[in-house]
């Protein structure tokens, strides 16, 4: 059975629907995929300009908008330097109109 | 139930995912649900270049509602077991309508 469970009480990448990216520590989810996060931040990902992160604190995120949740690794992302990270804006999972 | 039932006989088997937001995930299938949420091990994003987001992220759980296509290696799949799978359970599905 697929589920969350070995991912709570770690850190986390949630990529969400309108192609923001969030990272904290996942406290707790449901079946219709609502996650919690403690120590929330949104890290914003540009192809041209240094990331942008802003602390959201204790977050509650609703299934709809949840695309894909991530196990860090801690080692790897110690090793890198996220402000120098460049990337395309993420896409939203919703095309306009459909 | 079908497709739950074919994605757990391709589990440990590499796949790429594409999600609805363009973004496609290669990955070892490790989990399947209900839902057809997925789970992928030893992942790597498909075009990392443009994708850095997940550069220190090894496994992720994927909502089945954001899946676009689930590219699988052609030789794994046995069509006619699938085949056959697909004309019972259309046979299952139509007797239960007709039931009303």
């Amino acid at each position: 059975m697929s589920g969350l469970a070995q991912y709570v009480g770690k850190a986390v990448v949630v990529i969400t629907s309108d192609g923001r990216l969030f990272t904290g520590i996942l406290q707790g989810y449901d079946q219709t995929t609502n996650i919690i996060l403690e120590s929330a931040k949104e890290r914003v990902i540009t192809p041209d300009a240094p990331t942008e992160v802003l602390d959201l604190g204790l977050y509650l995120l609703r299934g709809e908008s949840v695309a894909l949740c991530g196990l860090v690794d801690d080692e790897i992302d110690s090793q890198i330097d996220w402000d120098k990270v460049r990337g395309l804006r993420l896409g939203e999972t919703k095309k306009l109109g459909l | 139930m079908l497709f739950f039932s074919f994605f757990k006989t391709l589990i440990d088997e590499q796949v790429i995912v594409e999600l609805k937001n363009d973004m496609s995930v290669r990955g070892t299938l490790k989990s399947v649900d209900q839902f057809l949420n997925i789970k992928l091990d030893d992942v790597s994003v498909v075009d990392e270049v443009k994708y850095p987001h997940l550069s220190a992220v090894k496994n992720v759980f994927i909502r089945g509602s954001v899946v676009r296509y689930v590219h699988l290696p052609g030789a794994v799949v046995d069509t006619t077991l699938l085949e056959d799978a697909t004309r019972k359970e259309a046979a299952s599905q139509a007797s239960k309508m007709g039931g009303r």
